[in-house]
Parts: C-alpha cells; structure tokens; sequence
C-alpha cells in the first residue's frame, strides 16, 4: 500500500517535471525566434556604424585625395539605412522586452529557472547559428 | 404635559446622535487612514522607468548628460510624492543643493492620500516637463495612456476624494521640482546640446574631432548645479598624466596600452566593448542601461513602492551628479582621444572597436556613471560588500546574451574596462572615472538622510 503511495506520488512528480521542462523549452524557443532577430539587427547596426565611420573619417582626413561626391553619396544611403535599422531595432526592443517581462512575472520566478532559461536560450542560440 | 416635550426631545437627541454616527461611519469610508507606501507594488513606478528608457532613446536632443539630467529630476519628484508614506522619511528639500522647505507642497497630515496614485501623477508629469517639447507624438501618446491605465488601476476601491487629492499632490510636486530644474544651468539644453558658442583650445595635448561631428557635446554641463554640492568640490579627479610624445613617457604609454588591447582583444572582450558601448542608435545611454539594470533588481526584489522610490531617488542623483562632475573634468583638461593619438604618433591605420563619442577623453562618462550606480546598488542590495548574484538581462532586447555578475563591483570595472577593450580610452580615464563615480555615490549614500530598512 505504502509502495502504491509512494509510486504515484513519483508518477506525478515524473509528470509535472516533464510538463515544467517541455514549458521551459518552448518559452525559450519561442523567445529564441525573437533574439536570433535582435541579434542579427544588432550586427546590422553595428556594421552600419562602422561603414559611416570610416566614411566619415576618410572624408575627415583626407579630403583632397578622396572622391568626396562619392563618399557623401554614400554616407547618405548608409544614414538612410540607419535611420530604418533603428526603427526595426526599436520595434524589436519593445517587443523582446514585454515578452521577457511576462515570462519574468509570471513563469520565472526564481533565480535557478532563470538561469536555466538564460543558458537555454544561449544554447539554442548558439545550435541555431544566431551567435 | 411636561411629557410630550420631553418625549419629543428623546426622540430629536436620539436621531442627532444616529445623525452623527453615521456620518462617522460614513466619513471612515470615504476617508480610510493613509496606507503605508511599503504597502504598494513599486512595479508601476517601475514600469514608468521603463517607458523612460524608450522616450530617452527616441526623443531628438538628448545625449548622454541631458539624459541624466532628465532621470535626475524624475526620480526626485517620484521620491518626494511618496516620502510622507515612509516612516522616518524626510524630504530631500533642505537637502539637495538649491532646495528650499518652503519650495514644496505639503500635505495635510489628518487626511488620507494615496502615494502610489500620487506617485503615479508625479512621475508621468515629470516624464512630460523633462522631455517637454521634444517627446515624440507617439511616445506622448504611450505616457497619456500608461498614466491613466496606472489611475484606473490604482484607484479600485479608492474615494474620489483621495483620488483627487493625491494626483493634485503629485501634481504640485512635479511643479515644483520643474521650478528648481529651471534654474540648474542644464534647463531645455536638449534643444542646444552642444552649447555653441564655444572655442575649442588648440594645444597639441587637446580634443580634435573624431568623426563628423566637429563640436564636443555640452563643454558647459561642468557649470550645472548639482544636488549635492560636494559632489562637485571634493570628488574632481586628478589631473591627468602630461601630454607627451615621448615614446618613453607616461603618457605614451597609456596609449600604447590603448593600441596593443585593441590589437589583441580576445572575442569575449569585443563582446564586452560592444555590450557596454549603449549601442550605436539603440540604447538609452548607459545611464538608461544602468537605470534597466536597477529597474531589474527592483523587480527581482519584488520592491514596495517604498524601496522603488528610494532607489531610483538615489540612482537619480547620483547620475546626474556623475555626469555634471565627469564632464566639469573633460572640458577642463580637454584631453586628445586615444584614436587621435595614436594616429598621429603610432599608427596612422588605427581603428578603434567602436565608435569614439564626440567630447575629450578624461575621465571616462560610463566608468563615472558605474561607479556611482554600483554604490547604490551595493547600498540598496548588499551588506556592504557588493556580493549579489545577478543576470543583467537588460540588453537582450538589443540582441546581447544576458550577462552574469557575482558582484556589483566586478560588474563596474567590466564596463569601466569595456571603453578600454574599445580603444576609446586610456586607462586613466577609466580608474579616475571609477573613483570620481564611487566617490559621488558614497556622498548620496551617507550626506543625505534616508529611512532606514525600508522593503
């Protein structure tokens, strides 16, 4: 009888892990989907950044010796380009950030789901080729 | 014939005394006995903090110092519409530097409030003078609408008495916080942030432009005044090591230190530059990331209303204290940037990892701001010793793992070190930043009262 008890009790146990870690894994794949974005947005903005720095600094430097037409031409398209990128990355922002404070308020409470979901979300990043 | 008066007596003295028992009864209804402010959730307050973040990233004007300055005042007004709600609490008036008693409201202490309504009222009208003209229609629109679902909230099973007079409280705190913002030296400084006119010197050890924009930012924030004046006084840095050329100077060394860590950064501390550098278009500069980061640990702490104010009201000095004594530096020495430098001395192809903001080099504005954010936070979450075990998951919104930290000075000397691995400043900058930060916290921390073991 006390076996009986003791064999459903882990039953359950067994079942509600089961259902926390399947929760777990999809929040993080659902939440992965977001961040592979964020993450690509991000080496957008930061290779833009570097193409208007350069270009500037080229300009800044050695205006004789440089197609100025050209390069203005040029930083005029990678500002546009910036200025979309920061709409889209903005966007994104908002949305990763209502997504992460639902998940927080209401299904990672304490500090070992959320390292679990951090290190999940890192590992599926990096298996998705994201990082 | 006596008996009918007498009767009739019984009977009026009788219904005048239900008259005035229910009338009692009726006022402690409508008139419930003011409620501790540790007994609200700080996550609407904390929210607002938030929505901070966004307005400051998207709102025309605001840089670095001026973003600063708008937390600054924010959080004051936050803290002085709830201190009455906090046992041993005094308000800041009398306090910070410029702050009269007599500048602010009071309340009437045998009437009932709400202080998260009027912390609420304060909060989203501060938001809305700080950022005045400038806010986006779109972003005006989301704070309208955040203030009144906040109202709603909060005002379920509250009288329209104390409704009203808590938002008219809060109302009449941020006018008079606005009042004291007008005369700092910093007012509307978003509509001239670069402060023209202003003559740059042309000594060989002096800024030159390091990009397109040929003017430093706010070369006149130095003059502002900040909440504490010793801020100011007693925590200017060092000067800086002599300019030389020397290859065997001090000097040249600093910046040959700049070009090796940029030559031979490992991976984890590009990752580290570029986490810290506050993004190029994206972040709400790293007081808005350090502010991200407290707003976090609110959260995580599940703070009452109490702790929320206290804490932001800390963070909030001690960042705009940072930023007004970290640029009076810059603009004093106006010292060359390692990129300029070492173009000119070491190697002429020398890139930095990223972009050099446009203002002199010493001291460093992240290593200031940290510096003072970790005392704080050490203060608020720790026994003294900065040991706390935390993810700053602040910047997954910007595409970046969350980061962990063991400790709240380790996380400030990441970040100090980050615009070092970022070949955007020498090392000096950094420790003499972090010294000036640590310095300007500890002044918020210990020359201000606060009340004690809030939650």
């Amino acid at each position: 009888m006390k076996g009986t008890k003791f064999f459903i009790s882990g039953f359950i146990f067994f079942l509600l892990s089961c259902g926390a870690k399947q929760d777990m894994e999809d929040w993080v794949s659902q939440f992965a989907d977001l961040e592979c974005k964020a993450v690509q947005l991000r080496e957008s903005r930061f290779a833009v950044a570097d193409k208007i720095r350069f270009a500037e600094d080229t300009l800044m430097h050695a205006p004789a010796n440089t197609d100025s037409v050209r390069l203005r031409i040029t930083l005029q398209v990678l500002n546009n380009e910036k200025r979309s990128l920061t709409e889209m990355s903005n966007h994104m922002a908002d949305t990763i950030r209502m997504r992460l404070d639902y998940l927080m308020n209401h299904h990672l409470k304490n500090d070992t789901d959320k390292k679990r979901f951090h290190q999940l979300l890192a590992d599926t990043l990096k298996k998705r080729g994201c990082f | 014939m006596k008996t009918v008066p007498n009767q009739l007596f019984r009977i009026v003295a009788v219904s005048l005394l239900i008259t005035i028992a229910a009338c009692k009864k009726h006022d402690s209804v409508i008139e419930p006995a003011t409620k501790a402010a540790n007994s609200y959730s700080g996550e609407k307050i904390q929210n607002l903090f938030s929505l901070l973040c966004l307005i400051s990233k998207t709102t025309p004007g605001f840089f670095p110092p001026q973003v600063a300055r708008a937390y600054g005042y924010i959080g004051i007004a936050d803290y002085e519409a709830v201190y009455n709600g906090i046992p041993g609490a005094q308000s800041l008036a009398g306090q910070l530097n410029g702050l009269s008693v007599t500048d602010m409201p009071v309340v009437n202490k045998t009437i009932a409030y709400n202080w998260s309504i009027a912390a609420n009222a304060a909060t989203t009208e501060m938001i809305r003078r700080m950022f005045e003209i400038n806010i986006t229609t779109g972003n005006a629109h989301t704070l309208d609408s955040m203030e009144q679902a906040n109202l709603s909230d909060l005002s379920i099973g509250v009288s329209q008495d104390v409704i009203d007079r808590s938002v008219k409280f809060g109302k009449e705190v941020t006018a008079a916080i606005y009042k004291y913002s007008t005369t700092d030296n910093g007012h509307q400084s978003f509509l001239d942030p670069f402060q023209l006119p202003y003559t740059l010197p042309s000594d060989l050890s002096c800024w030159v432009p390091t990009g397109a924009v040929t003017t430093p930012i706010s070369p006149k924030w130095g003059a502002n005044r900040p909440f504490i004046q010793a801020n100011i006084s007693n925590a200017q840095p060092v000067a800086p090591l002599t300019y030389s050329k020397d290859s065997s100077s001090d000097f040249y060394h600093q910046a040959l230190a700049v070009y090796n860590q940029v030559k031979n950064n490992t991976p984890d501390q590009v990752t580290i530059a570029k986490y810290w550098a506050d993004d190029p278009f994206n972040t709400c500069t790293p007081t808005g990331h350090t502010f991200n980061i407290m707003t976090q640990l609110l959260k995580e702490n599940n703070a009452t209303l109490e702790k929320t104010a206290v804490a932001y009201a800390k963070l909030c000095i001690a960042e705009n204290d940072a930023f007004i004594d970290c640029w009076k530096g810059k603009y004093q020495y106006v010292l060359i940037r390692p990129v300029s430098y070492i173009k000119r001395y070491i190697d002429s192809s020398f890139t930095t990892v990223i972009g050099t903001p446009p203002f002199p080099a010493y001291t460093s504005g992240h290593s200031c701001e940290i510096g003072a954010g970790a005392e704080i936070f050490i203060d608020l979450f720790t026994d003294g010793s900065g040991n706390y075990n935390f993810e700053d998951d602040s910047q997954l919104q910007y595409g970046f793992a969350a980061r962990t930290y063991t400790n709240f000075n380790e996380m400030a000397e990441e970040c100090a070190n980050s615009r070092f691995y970022g070949g955007i400043h020498y090392p000096m900058d950094n420790t003499s930043g972090l010294v000036i930060g640590r310095t300007i916290g500890n002044n918020v921390n210990h020359l201000l009262i606060w009340p004690k073991n809030i939650k």
